[in-house]
């Protein structure tokens, strides 16, 4: 069930008009039954591989509980107290550890698996040992990616004690199921998404209106503006040996503009539904294309993948073992700042390569991930001989001018990362890339980009709504409660205006279908 | 350890790592009052108060510490 289409407008009126008839006290059962209904919709199937992470991590986590009280350690003298809490240390993190792999091992065969056998075969090859691999027929359930993540944040949250296992099974699946965030995120911690989920929040008008707006601008990022340029980048993409470099170049700025306005868009529907019920959901993103670094980009796009992979990896390999011993091990031969430098180097590679792999088994998400953990690098490694120059030419990092071109580059370095990103394949990402910088490609071509003229101005005009709407996101402020300052009428002229601009301007599909959300497929 | 003491002790620990003498911490500075405290550098700067303090900090303080009223609260138990 597509957000976007008519089937998905009629269940979530019927869920938030039953939920608030429900007795408060079960409303959260509610909306159990109807996130299982909304998942298994889409295949029954994919509920076996859904239940199977729930109640493996609904279980581990009351075992972890289970460990860590077993030993009353206060009765103990210091030694033996130091011992057993060693013990517990040594049991929790085994059953973690398990808990995670039996989630990743199906992770890894449904997605991974057909990937990692070809490039073994591949690899072989190389050395003349030629062998044909057995192929996983599996198709993608989704939102596997987004809900294994979920689950193994709860786990591990549960083992470091940031939060108390939750003994109500129902209520745990309902922490991993809950639908507006099940397909595609926001990736959630249970010790938010527990103070928000569980209670039975009373209806409220204001609510409903803000969650309401919210919605309506979701659908008018995805229908008006998103599906609107991916008809130009579906034209030109598989095709662009035929296209001159100033398309090309068009076409990198659509589908920068495409993804973020589908992304975005999608969140915006669901942390708008979750509102009506008074349910609050993780942003996820704010105003990214803004940022005036790249890792500040990241802090900015899809926010709670970049924070689970700071949380759940990248501290741990910063603060394990092996890393602070072969730290210390460095420093004695090349000095405490490189030694520290080599450790987050090796820290950042690890991170940006399954940061791109989380994407898809495919090699051009893994060289997008690395793209930007090598960026990364050189902006730390470089970051004080930056400071200096700034500092020496005296350049005011305040000047609106200068943070204008910090923007403008953060951007394009986005755009380029984009192409491997889009592209199916690592040749097509090159073809793409040497068609930009090729001498002979024509600058203008006379193909079509599969958009007229109208299209593009209402693309345009759009846009500029959405600039305009992201500069009130940069800055924190929340624009639905400036336009419920205004005069009634302007308000309603306002509401009018985005509502008819998705009918008239929202592209549809036969039958007012639409299309699917790019996040879907991971 | 006096919680005054950690301040003190405190201030030099991030005045050292952020490379900026006008630092001043309190117990309700947080990561977007100081230039530069993003997660790579927060890691640098746990290593170095544990160096200074002498003691570790678990992963659930590394991940949860809310400001450094937080840090200097684990560091008071645990010095």
């Amino acid at each position: 069930m597509v957000f976007t289409s008519l089937k998905f407008l009629l269940f979530i009126t019927a869920v938030v008009f039953i939920y608030f008839i429900f007795p408060k006290k079960y409303r959260w059962v509610w909306l159990l039954l109807s996130s299982y209904f909304f998942y298994l919709s889409a295949s029954v199937k994919y509920g076996i591989f859904l239940v199977f992470s729930t109640v493996i991590t609904y279980l581990a986590a009351i075992w972890i509980e289970k460990v860590s009280e077993s030993i009353d350690v206060s009765s103990l003298l210091k030694d033996e107290r130091k011992q057993a809490k060693q013990l517990i240390e040594k049991r929790k993190k085994l059953i973690t550890a398990i808990a995670i792999l039996l989630n990743f091992a199906v992770l890894f065969t449904i997605k991974y698996y057909n990937f990692t056998v070809l490039n073994i075969s591949a690899l072989a090859d190389i050395f003349g040992i030629q062998f044909t691999p057995a192929m996983l027929n599996i198709l993608l359930p989704v939102g596997i990616s987004f809900y294994t993540f979920q689950v193994t944040g709860y786990i591990i949250d549960v083992y470091r004690g940031i939060n108390n296992a939750e003994h109500n099974f129902f209520k745990y699946a309902l922490f991993v199921s809950y639908f507006p965030q099940i397909m595609q995120g926001p990736i959630g911690r249970f010790s938010d998404l527990s103070q928000t989920l569980y209670t039975g929040h009373p209806f409220e008008y204001q609510r409903m209106t803000y969650g309401l707006q919210r919605m309506m601008l979701g659908f008018f990022e995805k229908l008006v503006i998103a599906d609107r340029l991916a008809i130009a980048v579906d034209t030109v993409w598989p095709n662009y040996q035929s296209y001159g470099r100033i398309e090309i170049l068009l076409i990198c700025l659509f589908y920068a503009i495409q993804i973020y306005a589908d992304f975005a868009g999608y969140m915006d529907i669901a942390i708008g539904a979750s509102e009506i019920m008074g349910i609050r959901l993780s942003e996820n993103f704010k105003a990214p294309y803004f940022s005036a670094s790249i890792p500040e980009f990241w802090r900015r796009w899809h926010i709670t993948l970049g924070s689970w992979f700071r949380d759940y990896l990248f501290y741990p390999i910063m603060r394990s073992g092996w890393c602070i011993s072969l730290g210390k091990k460095l420093k004695g031969i090349i000095g405490k700042k490189a030694s520290s430098k080599i450790i987050t180097v090796i820290a950042l590679l690890c991170v940006w390569f399954f940061t791109g792999m989380w994407h898809g088994a495919s090699w051009h998400y893994i060289v997008w991930g690395v793209y930007y953990g090598i960026l990364i690098i050189l902006s730390t490694l470089f970051a004080p001989v930056f400071d200096k120059f700034v500092q020496n030419h005296s350049i005011n990092r305040n000047n609106p001018i200068y943070k204008s071109v910090q923007i403008l580059k953060t951007f394009v370095i986005v755009c380029m990362g984009y192409i491997f990103f889009r592209s199916d394949t690592m040749s097509q990402a090159f073809g793409i890339i040497g068609r930009i910088f090729s001498l002979s490609a024509p600058l203008l071509s006379p193909a079509a980009i599969g958009l007229d003229k109208a299209d593009l101005i209402v693309a345009a005009v759009f846009l500029i709504l959405l600039l305009i709407i992201d500069v009130f996101r940069a800055k924190d402020i929340d624009i639905r409660a400036v336009i419920a300052k205004k005069a009634l009428i302007l308000r309603w002229i306002i509401y009018f205006i985005l509502l008819f601009s998705v009918i008239i301007f929202g592209v549809y599909g036969p039958e007012y279908s639409s299309s699917s959300f790019i996040y879907f497929q991971f | 350890m006096e919680r005054a003491e950690i301040f003190e002790k405190l201030n030099n620990v991030f005045r050292d790592v952020f490379d900026d003498d006008t630092i001043t911490v309190s117990d309700n500075t947080t990561a977007s009052d100081i230039d530069g405290w993003d997660s790579l550098m927060h890691i640098t700067l746990i290593s170095a108060v544990e160096d200074e303090f002498d003691i570790k900090f678990d992963m659930k303080s590394v991940v949860a510490m809310k400001n450094v009223g937080d840090m200097a609260d684990i560091i008071e138990k645990e010095a």
